[in-house]
Parts: C-alpha cells; sequence; structure tokens
C-alpha cells in the first residue's frame, strides 16, 4: 500500500516539479505574505490625511502633522481639486484670519467633526483640560493578526484547490482510468493526492505567520492548522468531484468560493448570539480557531480546533462514498 | 469574409464551449445568490469606525448630561469597571473618564494599547471638545465648514456594496475565464489545429474577449437589476465594466499564455486577484489610502462605477477614466497578441 502512494505521490511531485507548480505554490504565498506586511503599517496606522494651501500658517501644518498625513497644495484650486479626489481628504486654508475646514459633502460624518475638533483644538491655545492614559498592555494591533488569519484561511482553501486540479488533471487526462484497473485503492489515490499539498500548506502558513507576526506561537499556530487540513481535503474532493476539466473546475472555484470568503466574513461581523448559524460550516471553525489562538485567547481554543478537524472530517465523510463511485477506484 | 466567416466559427465554438461547461447557468446561479445577500443579508447600516464609552465622575456630570441632551446616551457607561470590561472585550473599543471640575477638568484615556500617537491625540481632541461644549460657553469654534457638493446622499450599506462585486465579481470573471479557455484547449488539443489554420491571433484574441465579454455583460446587468432594479445609470455602469472586463480579459489572455495549465496559473491568478481587489479597503473608509492604490486600476474604477450608480454630482471623471481604460486595452491587447501569436500559436517563447 505504501509503495502505491509513494509511487502515485512521486509522480505528482515530479509533475509539480516540471510545470513549475511546485515553485509557484511556493512562492506566491510569500508573495502575498510580504505585500499584506507591506501594506499592513497603512492599515495598522490609518489616519486622516490634511490637504492645506500656503495660506495655513506653519505651526497649524506642524500641528495637523500631530493627527495624521498632511498634503501641502500650492493654491486654493488645488487644494480644492484634492478634495474632490474619490478619497475623503478635508482641505483646510485660511480666510480673513478664520480657518476654513473643506469638504466635498460625501464624507463620513466623522471626518467633519473630526476636522473641526482638531482645528479648533489647534486655534485655542493650550488645553484647560488635563489627560492622562490609564495603563494598558502594549498589545499588537489586531489588524495584523486578522490579515494573518485570513492569508491562513487562503492559503488552507489554495492547498485544497491544489488537491482538486491534481485530481481534476487525472479525470481529465484520463489518468484515473487507467489507476482504477490497477490495484490502486480510492483511500490511498486521496492520500497520495492530498499528502503533499497538505505538507506545503502547513509549512507555508508557518512561514506566512513568521512574515507577518514573527516567530511566537508557531507550535499552537501548526496544532491549529493541521486541525483544519480536511477542510482542504474536503474543498479538493467537491473540486473533483463535480469537475471533469479545467474550464469546469474554474467555474466550481467561483461557486464553491462564494461561501469559503464569505463564511469567516459573516463571522467577523455577526454578533455573538448569532454565531451559531456558521457552527455546521468546518470554515467557520478554521477561522473561529484561528480567531481564538491569534486575538482573543480567553476563550477555549481546544474545542475550536477539535470543531474545525470534527466538522472537516464529517463533510469529508459525507463526500466519500459518492466520490469513490464517481472516480470509479 | 472569410475572416469575417473564421470569426464566427470560432465565436460559435467557444460559446459552445462555454455553455457545455455551464458558464452561463453559473453566473446566473451567482447573480441570484449575489442579489439574495445584497438584498436580505448584508445590513443597510454599518459601523466600521471605534466604539468609544464615557463615564462621567465629573462635579455636576456635565459631559453626560450633554451627550443624553444630544441623544448619545448609549455610550454612558455607570462605572470604570464596567468601561474596562468592555474596552477589554472588544478589541475596537475606548473609553474616556471625565473627572474634576469645571475650573480643572481631567480624563483618563482607557487604549487597547495598539493605538498609533495620532489616534490617542485625536481622541484628546474629541474629549476636549466635548467638555468645552458641555460646560459652555467655550471658546467658540475657531473654524467655519464648507460643503463643495452639499447634500450628497449616503447610500445604504447592502446597495453601496454592489460596485465592489461588480469589480471584483463581473470584472475579473473574464480574467479567470479566459485563461481557462486556453489551457482547455492546450489540453483538448485544438490550439494545434488553430495553429495549422490560416488565421491568426487576433480572431482567436476577439472570440476569446467577445464571450468573456458577453458573460460578464450578463453577469452585471443580472446583477445591477436584482440588487439595485431599473435605473438610468445602468448604460454607463455596464459601459464602465464592459471596458474593464475586457481589459482583464486580455490581461487574462496575456498572463495565460505563458503558463501551461491551470495548475501553475492557478497561483498567479489568486495573486492577481488580491493585488487588483487591495483597493477595497479604502471603498468603505475613503479617509485612508493604500500605498500605491491610485496607479491600480480597481481604485478609480470602484469610485466611478459607484459615482455612476449612486450619482453625487461629480463631475470631470468619466471622461479621464474612459480615456485611461482605452489606452490600457490597447496596451495589454498589444501584448496579448504578442503572447498568443508566439506562445501559443508558435509556440517559440
Amino acid at each position: 500500500m505504501l509503495r502505491r502512494v509513494k509511487n502515485l505521490l512521486f509522480k505528482d511531485a515530479l509533475f509539480a516539479v516540471r510545470e513549475n507548480i511546485l515553485v509557484y505554490s511556493l512562492l506566491v504565498p510569500v508573495v502575498l505574505a510580504a505585500v499584506v506586511r507591506l501594506v499592513l503599517p497603512s492599515l495598522e496606522g490609518m489616519e486622516l490625511t490634511f490637504a492645506v494651501d500656503h495660506s495655513v500658517p506653519a505651526a497649524m501644518v506642524e500641528g495637523l502633522e500631530g493627527y495624521g498625513r498632511v498634503e501641502v497644495l500650492p493654491d486654493r484650486a488645488r487644494l480644492e481639486q484634492r478634495v474632490l479626489a474619490f478619497d475623503d481628504v478635508p482641505g483646510v486654508y485660511l480666510d480673513l484670519d478664520r480657518h476654513v475646514v473643506v469638504l466635498e459633502g460625501n464624507e463620513e460624518d466623522y471626518v467633519a467633526e473630526l476636522s473641526g475638533v482638531v482645528i479648533d483644538r489647534l486655534a485655542g491655545g493650550p488645553d484647560k483640560v488635563a489627560f492622562t492614559v490609564a495603563p494598558h498592555p502594549d498589545i499588537e494591533s489586531p489588524v495584523r493578526d486578522y490579515a494573518l488569519i485570513m492569508l491562513i484561511l487562503l492559503n488552507i482553501i489554495v492547498g485544497g484547490m491544489t488537491i482538486g486540479m491534481s485530481v481534476v488533471e487525472d479525470r481529465q487526462t484520463r489518468a484515473i482510468e487507467a489507476l482504477a484497473v490497477g490495484p490502486m485503492r480510492f483511500h490511498e489515490y486521496i492520500v497520495a493526492k492530498s499528502a503533499l499539498a497538505l505538507i506545503a500548506t502547513l509549512a507555508l502558513s508557518l512561514v506566512m505567520a513568521v512574515i507577518v507576526r514573527g516567530t511566537g506561537g508557531l507550535p499552537a499556530l501548526a496544532v491549529t492548522v493541521i486541525a483544519s487540513l480536511p477542510l482542504a481535503v474536503f474543498v479538493g474532493l467537491v473540486m473533483g468531484y463535480l469537475a471533469q476539466d479545467q474550464l469546469a473546475a474554474i467555474a466550481v472555484v467561483k461557486v464553491i468560493g462564494l461561501p469559503l470568503a464569505a463564511i469567516p466574513v459573516v463571522a467577523f461581523f455577526l454578533p455573538a448570539g448569532l454565531r451559531w448559524v456558521l457552527y455546521p460550516f468546518p470554515n467557520y471553525w478554521a477561522f473561529e480557531a484561528l480567531r481564538r489562538l491569534l486575538v482573543d485567547p480567553s476563550l477555549p481554543l481546544s474545542t475550536a480546533n477539535l470543531a474545525a478537524a470534527g466538522t472537516g472530517l464529517v463533510a469529508l465523510a459525507a463526500l466519500l462514498p459518492a466520490a469513490r463511485r464517481r472516480f470509479r477506484l | 469574409m472569410r475572416g469575417r466567416s473564421r470569426l464566427s466559427a470560432l465565436l460559435r465554438q467557444d460559446l459552445l464551449l462555454a455553455h457545455r461547461s455551464g458558464l452561463f447557468a453559473i453566473v446566473l446561479g451567482l447573480a441570484v445568490v449575489l442579489a439574495l445577500v445584497v438584498n436580505f443579508a448584508l445590513p443597510t447600516v454599518i459601523g466600521l469606525t471605534a466604539h468609544e464609552y464615557v463615564v462621567d465622575l465629573a462635579a455636576g456630570r456635565p459631559v453626560a448630561r450633554a451627550l443624553e441632551a444630544a441623544g448619545r446616551g448609549d455610550v454612558l457607561l455607570a462605572s470604570v469597571d464596567d468601561l474596562k470590561r468592555r474596552v477589554a472585550d472588544d478589541r475596537s473599543a475606548v473609553g474616556l473618564v471625565f473627572r474634576g471640575t469645571p475650573e480643572s477638568p481631567q480624563v483618563e484615556l482607557h487604549l487597547q494599547g495598539s493605538e498609533p500617537q495620532a489616534t490617542v491625540n485625536s481622541l484628546e481632541a474629541v474629549a476636549s471638545a466635548l467638555w468645552n461644549r458641555a460646560v459652555g460657553p467655550g471658546p467658540g469654534s475657531a473654524h467655519r465648514l464648507v460643503e463643495l457638493r452639499p447634500g450628497s446622499a449616503k447610500v445604504p450599506f447592502n446597495k453601496d456594496f454592489v460596485p465592489i462585486l461588480l469589480v471584483f465579481e463581473v470584472v475579473l470573471l473574464g480574467f479567470m475565464f479566459a485563461g481557462v479557455m486556453v489551457f482547455q484547449e492546450k489540453a483538448e488539443g485544438s490550439i494545434k489545429a488553430y495553429r495549422v489554420s490560416p488565421a491568426g491571433p487576433w480572431p482567436y484574441i476577439i472570440s476569446k474577449a467577445a464571450v468573456n465579454l458577453t458573460l460578464s455583460l450578463v453577469y452585471g446587468l443580472l446583477l445591477v437589476l436584482f440588487t439595485l432594479g431599473p435605473r438610468p445609470a445602468l448604460l454607463g455602469v455596464l459601459g464602465l465594466v464592459a471596458l474593464a472586463s475586457l481589459l482583464m480579459t486580455l490581461f487574462g489572455l496575456f498572463l495565460s499564455s505563458f503558463y501551461t495549465g491551470l495548475s501553475d496559473f492557478l497561483y498567479v491568478l489568486l495573486l492577481v486577484i488580491i493585488v487588483f481587489t487591495l483597493p477595497a479597503a479604502s471603498y468603505f473608509s475613503p479617509a485612508f489610502k493604500l500605498p500605491l492604490s491610485e496607479f491600480m486600476p480597481s481604485y478609480p474604477l470602484l469610485f466611478g462605477v459607484r459615482e455612476l450608480a449612486f450619482p453625487t454630482g461629480k463631475t470631470g471623471f468619466l471622461a479621464p477614466m474612459v480615456l485611461t481604460l482605452l489606452a490600457e486595452i490597447a496596451v495589454v491587447a498589444g501584448l496579448a497578441r504578442w503572447a498568443v501569436e508566439r506562445k501559443l500559436l508558435r509556440g517559440v517563447l
């Protein structure tokens, strides 16, 4: 049995090397993590941008820099042009010794309120109010953790798609029919098709975590990713089951991609009391386990890990008999 | 005439392939599902800003009284312990505790610990303004507000989601499907038959682009009709979506020419889709812009489609956007022709 699995696995690995699939599958997730790392400072330090013209005194410009980015424009016309651009940037100019905040009119309420409040504070001299900051833990922004969660979920799904594409390839080239007349059994085929992709998914998830967040907590992350791997096999098997060629495979990706992407997003916004509607879905538990690990350690992680593995295995077990019939293995 | 009949034969073949692969059915199904999500699952209002909580322990509770009078009593909490609990439970929450007297007010800020200094400064400015307004008459406002285009209506969140779907679902459809059509032909060997025919690269490219443009237009039309209903802006929206879709279809043809199959293209496809969708971060918070957003075609496109679907009176944006798209289409069409001829039809690269 082991030899048959090993042979098919080596054949797939050779194919992956020859067709550069291995290079892309290793390179692209790393590039993605690097892109996320690059844009993270902008997301974590989201701040307002003010556009000012030369009428605004230097002291006010310097003061505004404490509240966000400042773009200095040569004249009023350019300032208004900047305010009318697609993003929400309030403009500031001085008119008869009074500051004027220019808005387009469709900004979020807080943009107008905050701009006015900041100008008033800077123009009004020293504060009457004495401020203190209560002691707080020096924590990382949750944006970084949520970005990593989404990257790892994507990586798990892509791992599943890699399994699926390999099965579709076998169906399209009829290699699966050749295997069917040999001694290979169905479960051996699934193990051989999944092993490489699952190892790569686990390794790349850890690499992504190192790039985005550093080396802390990798063993716990590895356990959580392993608990979610049945989801990857399920995604691959759904693709292989439904699609007989590449065009159909990408169509299947479009269809199953919707719930795969939507459920974690819905889970993020859904009030805690309503989250039970998502309990049957393995990708909800994959998200929840990663959320508990990275964002909210006060909730029990092992329950979410068990649920991720359990729902994934149940979904897989439900699909296996139908897949076995279709693949005739 | 012969060229035209070759093109129509190719077109029929590609349409048949798309139909047999269930692409039209999938587009219809996706449009229905997404319309159901937009109309019934997405909320009409969503809070994307931080939650602020206030405890007023100052003499006479001036801030609490002012907030209650302004109808914002929902942010008030009874005790500092309650505020600490809320801030600890909600990673997007911050708290303000007012103490002292009108002569010497004090404010304690309760933060998450990850806020940048600009946010802390803004919070102080808000707290200072709250206090000054509550104990008034304060120093008076140092600014005047001018709106260049007042009266722009706010669009419900669920309807505001439609431009996102049009740009990231409909426009990217051609990019995904065009590439896969190429791989399908490679796998079935029909590209070899095309190589020995007298037809050049253009009929091949035009046929693929036309089929995917049809799919995108059907998808976009159904999505807009099911979510926003028939409206005068429909033609403009679909026109812009069609141009962007054509651009991405041609880009898909260009890029896929360098790959042997979907297995290796899948990763590049995902990378392009994710980079293309990054400007979505600015869509619901236009005050914040990711670096290099303005160089991605999806950034202006998102806001352009939104302006056409929900006009606010903005002028002068459409012509430059269309001209830019046309220029990009011309460049990418040239690249696609070069790649299809060299890689697919001659196989020299």
